[in-house]
This record gives structure tokens, C-alpha cells and sequence, in this order.
């Protein structure tokens, strides 16, 4: 963890409102792990108090580059889409837990929806030699990407748009849904709407088997200090609260929503 | 030119004049990878409640322009899992460990008194001001006699220096600081959060689980510095100020309207050197003006017409 200028190489449109930004940042480079964030000033002249967690979706420690992708949402991902290449961008990270990298693993399956999927690149490609389900939702056929990226790492895509335009026609849940059975992998892994990782995760965690759920939350200091981006989790006594940015954003889900 | 930062606040020393504010700076481990705590004068630690809280639904969290509102609720282990847990850690460190207390009732604040006096913190700060739990806390903040209730309680109660944190929802800010002068506290800090509300345009919904929030940030600056004048004046204990404080420049304005000391939150946020980057201003200003000792600035403000 450390703060430090990053240099923009490239900040690209991505797809339909979604960026993608390439960054110097060799010593973030060398420690990220799949699903770790980092914490951005996104204003050139630090008009906005907040920095901006965005997940990591590729680091290349040769290189020392780190990719990240993003969807213009607001003031700080607009400001962040105008950064060019050569500029310098403040950034803390890598911030948060990030999924385990199990190598004894066989059969993995990665779910991701909507921006979701950026982060499941990267860990995709940690597990590469296993055998990966990727199942990836889109809203639709213009924001399909990643998709001869994911091809390359795994050995089944299923991909869908909600409104039909390529791949299978709903929600990427559903497909999940029809093509899961108790005890096919050895952990399914999902980052996505809320909706969506409530749907999986409770799926898995009935039939015994093991998930792991990255989550989303309004952040504050992004390092634990405020407890602004709390989450809900069971707890041996009961339910208990931990916060998204340092003991997540990547949790077990045999603890997170506790209500299902 | 050697500049002398430190301060006394109750008979503590700190040694510098920049403490990091309650709510914003954790239990201080937390910004340990990027800061050298024994760098920082002092740190006000997570609001405190007799037992565990969770805190309220999320979001906790809103930006607003040069600001933030947030509405946590006191999420925090209990005093008890201070005391065991957290005080051990900080005492490795220079930094003066300040409790943050907050109750329901009279006999929450007593309590957690009693618990704290026989540890290695250094001052307690009682919170009269947070505005996001429903019951007591801020309920004693806005009245005098409410602020003179639970001061005379704590005072009652422990050993320690105890400064009162005080609300700026309220009339008449400095006559809350004279109750808390006339029922022994040793000194004020000001000030909490502004309350105020974000809605959602599309959803017509606030933004905030809590409908409201506490507003804090450069936003509030301008009141906070005009709440520390206003009380510096009423009152002969020192006066801690804060809102907003992003730079040594900023420190300044409140010690020069009567501040002995300062706390830096919401920048914590945007910058994890914040304490120390505005301790380092302070010094610098104090060089480039000839200003030997800190203390030298407190209420050093001229005022037009004057």
C-alpha cells in the first residue's frame, strides 16, 4: 500500500461510456493482486475531496503498467476520463483484499456482470491452465469487450446481453443458474450488481459449495479508517459489520448477505 | 529558524499542534503505512459508546461541493475493545491518544469515564455533538444545560483532561462553551458537523440510508473559523478548531482566530499526509513570519476596524 504519482500511458475509450486507462505505476504493478483497487484523485486540481476506487483489471510487473476500466458515472469519472496520456495521477493502492489464487483448484467459475467483469480479467488470467467457466453479462452488444480476452484464458465463455442484442438473450444470472450444478467447481468467483451477486452467491452456498464476492460501496478514506463503506456479514454471534475497502472489497461468500 | 510547534492543552503536552479528528483517522493503525504517528501531535480517536455499535445502514456517504456529508452512527467496537485492543498500539507512539466518548445517557458518558481514567489515554473529548444517532449524544450537544449535565458528570468522573466537542447546530455556540467552561472542562473542540441532507433527483430519495448526514470539509470552514472566534472570545480554556483544514494556511486561520490547536479530518480522506503535510505548513509560515512559538498565533488575529 503507498501513495504515489502514477503516469497516464493511454485513457481510451473502452465502449459505451467506459474507459480504459493504462498506468506507470511499477510498484502497484508488482504487488497487485486480482480484485485489489486503487484510490484516485481523479481532479487535476483536487476540486473533489473523494478519491475514486477503481479495481485493478490487469497489472503487468515486467511492464510495470497497470490497466484499469471504468464507466462515466459522475463529476470524478468524468474528470478522470479527460486525463491524458503523460499526465501524472495521485493513486494509493493496491488497497483491499483480493481474491485468493488457489492453484489446487481445478474447475473454477468466474461471474461477472456489467462493469463487474473488469476485475475478473486479471484473475482469470491467474488461473490460467485451470479449468475456467467464464460466464459474462452485458447490457448490451455495445458494451461487449474482453470477451477474445476471457476466450484466451478459460475454456467455456457464456455471454449475454439483457436486451438480446449478442449472445444469449437476459440476464447473465439466469445462465448461471441453468448451468450450475452442486459440485461443479471448486469455487465460483462474482463481481456485479448487487442483485445478481445475491442471486449466486446464495445459489452456491445452498448446495455446500464455495464462492467468493467482490462488493461495491460508497468509500471514504478507502483504507479502513472511516468505516463509511460498511457491509453486513455473518458472524459466529450473529451478524456483524466490516468494511468493504480493507477487509474486502473481495469477501467469502459463506458470510456476506446475511439476509438470504 | 527553529520553530517551536508545541502545545499544552490541560497539562498535555503535545508536540505539535495538528490532531487528527474523531471519525476520520480510525484507531490511527490504520494510516500507520503512511504516516509516522509520532509525527502526529495527537489523534481523537473513533467515537466510543459503552457497548458495540453497527452503525447505520449504507450509504453512509455522500460528495458534495467542497465537501462530504457522511452518516456512519457511531459504528465502533465499545470502550471495552478500545481499552484492550487499540489503546496498547497507539501508546508506541509519541502521539497523544485522545477518547472520543458518546452516550446515550448522563450514566453512558459516566461510565465510559470511569473505564478510561485508569488507561494510558491521554484526554478524553466528549461528544456532544454527533448527529446521526437518534438518542442523547447531539440531544445534549444543542442546550446549555444539557452540555452542563454531562460535563459536570465526566468531570465527576475521571482524572483526565477532558475537552468537550461541541455542535455548530446551534443559536449561540459560545454560550454551549461557557457551560462547558463553567462545569470544569479543560478545554472545547469545535466543529462537529453541519447537518444537511442530499437527495437523489432521479429517485427523489436521499442519498444518505440516514435521510441526513453531518456536513464537513472545506464547505465549512468559513463557520468553523468565525465558531473559534466567537468562543475563543467567551471562554479562557483553549479552544480546538476544526473544519476543513486542508493546509498549514488553513490551520493558521483558525489559530489566529483563537485556536490552540487544530484537528484535520475529512482531508485525511484526499490526502493520507494531510496531519503531517499541514504541521509542515504551519512551520513553514511560522519561519517565513518569524513566529518562534506556535502559541504566538492564538487569537493574533487583527480585526478590521480595529
Amino acid at each position: 500500500m503507498m501513495r504515489l504519482n502514477a503516469t497516464v500511458i493511454s485513457n481510451d475509450n473502452f465502449c459505451k461510456n467506459n474507459m480504459l486507462m493504462r498506468l506507470k505505476a511499477p510498484d502497484i504493478a508488482v504487488k497487485a493482486s486480482p480484485g485489489q483497487f486503487i484510490n484516485i484523485l481523479c481532479s487535476p486540481d483536487n476540486k473533489l475531496v473523494l478519491r475514486r476506487p477503481i479495481s485493478i483489471m490487469d497489472a503487468d510487473a515486467g511492464k510495470g503498467t497497470i490497466d484499469i476500466a471504468y464507466e462515466i458515472r459522475g463529476e470524478g469519472t468524468r474528470l478522470l476520463s479527460e486525463r491524458k496520456s503523460g499526465e501524472l495521477l495521485d493513486v494509493m493502492g493496491p488497497l483491499g483484499n483480493g481474491f485468493p489464487v488457489d492453484k489446487s483448484f481445478r474447475r473454477i467459475a468466474i461471474v461477472g456482470g456489467g462493469i463487474g467483469i473488469y476485475p475478473l480479467y486479471y484473475l482469470a488470467k491467474k488461473y490460467s491452465g485451470c479449468d475456467i467457466d467464464v460466464f459474462m453479462g452485458y447490457q448490451c452488444a455495445e458494451k461487449v469487450v474482453l470477451r477474445d480476452e476471457f476466450d484466451r484464458e478459460s475454456c467455456r465463455v457464456y455471454l449475454s446481453t439483457d436486451d438480446g442484442s449478442r449472445g444469449h438473450g437476459g440476464y447473465i444470472m439466469d445462465l448461471f443458474v441453468k448451468t450450475y450444478k452442486k459440485g461443479m467447481y471448486d469455487m465460483v468467483f462474482v463481481c456485479g450488481p448487487e442483485v445478481m451477486s445475491k442471486k449466486i452467491v446464495s445459489l452456491v452456498r445452498s448446495n455446500g459449495d464455495k464462492s467468493c464476492i467482490s462488493l461495491e460501496e460508497r468509500m471514504g478514506c478507502g483504507i479502513g479508517a472511516c468505516l463509511v463503506c460498511s457491509c453486513e456479514v455473518k458472524t459466529k454471534t450473529g451478524t456483524g459489520r466490516m468494511t468493504v475497502c480493507k477487509d474486502g472489497p473481495v469477501f467469502d461468500g459463506d458470510i456476506v448477505f446475511p439476509e438470504v | 529558524m527553529v520553530v517551536n510547534t508545541s502545545i499544552k492543552i490541560g497539562g498535555v503536552e503535545f508536540l505539535n499542534p495538528v490532531i487528527a479528528a474523531s471519525g476520520t483517522y480510525g484507531f490511527g493503525h490504520e494510516y500507520a503505512d503512511y504516516v509516522d504517528l509520532n509525527k502526529v501531535g495527537g489523534i481523537s480517536v473513533k467515537g466510543l459508546t459503552l457497548l458495540p455499535r453497527l452503525g447505520n445502514n449504507t450509504p453512509r456517504i455522500a460528495e458534495t461541493p467542497s465537501g462530504i456529508l457522511n452518516s456512519v452512527g457511531l459504528q465502533n467496537p465499545g470502550v471495552d475493545a478500545f481499552i484492550s485492543d487499540e489503546i496498547p498500539y497507539l501508546k508506541q507512539f509519541k502521539t497523544k491518544i485522545i477518547a472520543n466518548i458518546a452516550g446515550n445517557t448522563v450514566e453512558d458518558y459516566i461510565e465510559m469515564a470511569i473505564r478510561l481514567d485508569e488507561t494510558d489515554i491521554d484526554m478524553l473529548e466528549v461528544n456532544v455533538s454527533c448527529p446521526n444517532v437518534k438518542h442523547g449524544c447531539v440531544a445534549f450537544g444543542t442546550t446549555t444545560a444539557g452540555v452542563a449535565e454531562v460535563t459536570k458528570a465526566v468531570r465527576k468522573a475521571t482524572k483526565k483532561p477532558i475537552m468537550v466537542k461541541l455542535t455548530p447546530n446551534v443559536f449561540d455556540i459560545a454560550s454551549i462553551a461557557m457551560a462547558a467552561e463553567s462545569e470544569g472542562a479543560d478545554a472545547v473542540s469545535l466543529i462537529n458537523t453541519i447537518t444537511g441532507m442530499v437527495i437523489d433527483v432521479k429517485t427523489r430519495r436521499p442519498v444518505l440510508a440516514n435521510n441526513t448526514g453531518g456536513l464537513s470539509g472545506p464547505a465549512v470552514r468559513p463557520v468553523a473559523v468565525r465558531m473559534v472566534h466567537e468562543v475563543y472570545k467567551a471562554v479562557k480554556i483553549p479552544v480546538v478548531g476544526m473544519g476543513g483544514i486542508c493546509s498549514g494556511e488553513d490551520a493558521i486561520q483558525f489559530l489566529l482566530a483563537g485556536a490552540t490547536a487544530v484537528m484535520v479530518g475529512t482531508w485525511n480522506f484526499n490526502n493520507p499526509f494531510a496531519c503531517t503535510d499541514v504541521t509542515a505548513g504551519i512551520e513553514s509560515y511560522m519561519a517565513d513570519n518569524g513566529i518562534r512559538s506556535v502559541s504566538q498565533l492564538t487569537g493574533a488575529l487583527i480585526l478590521n476596524g480595529d
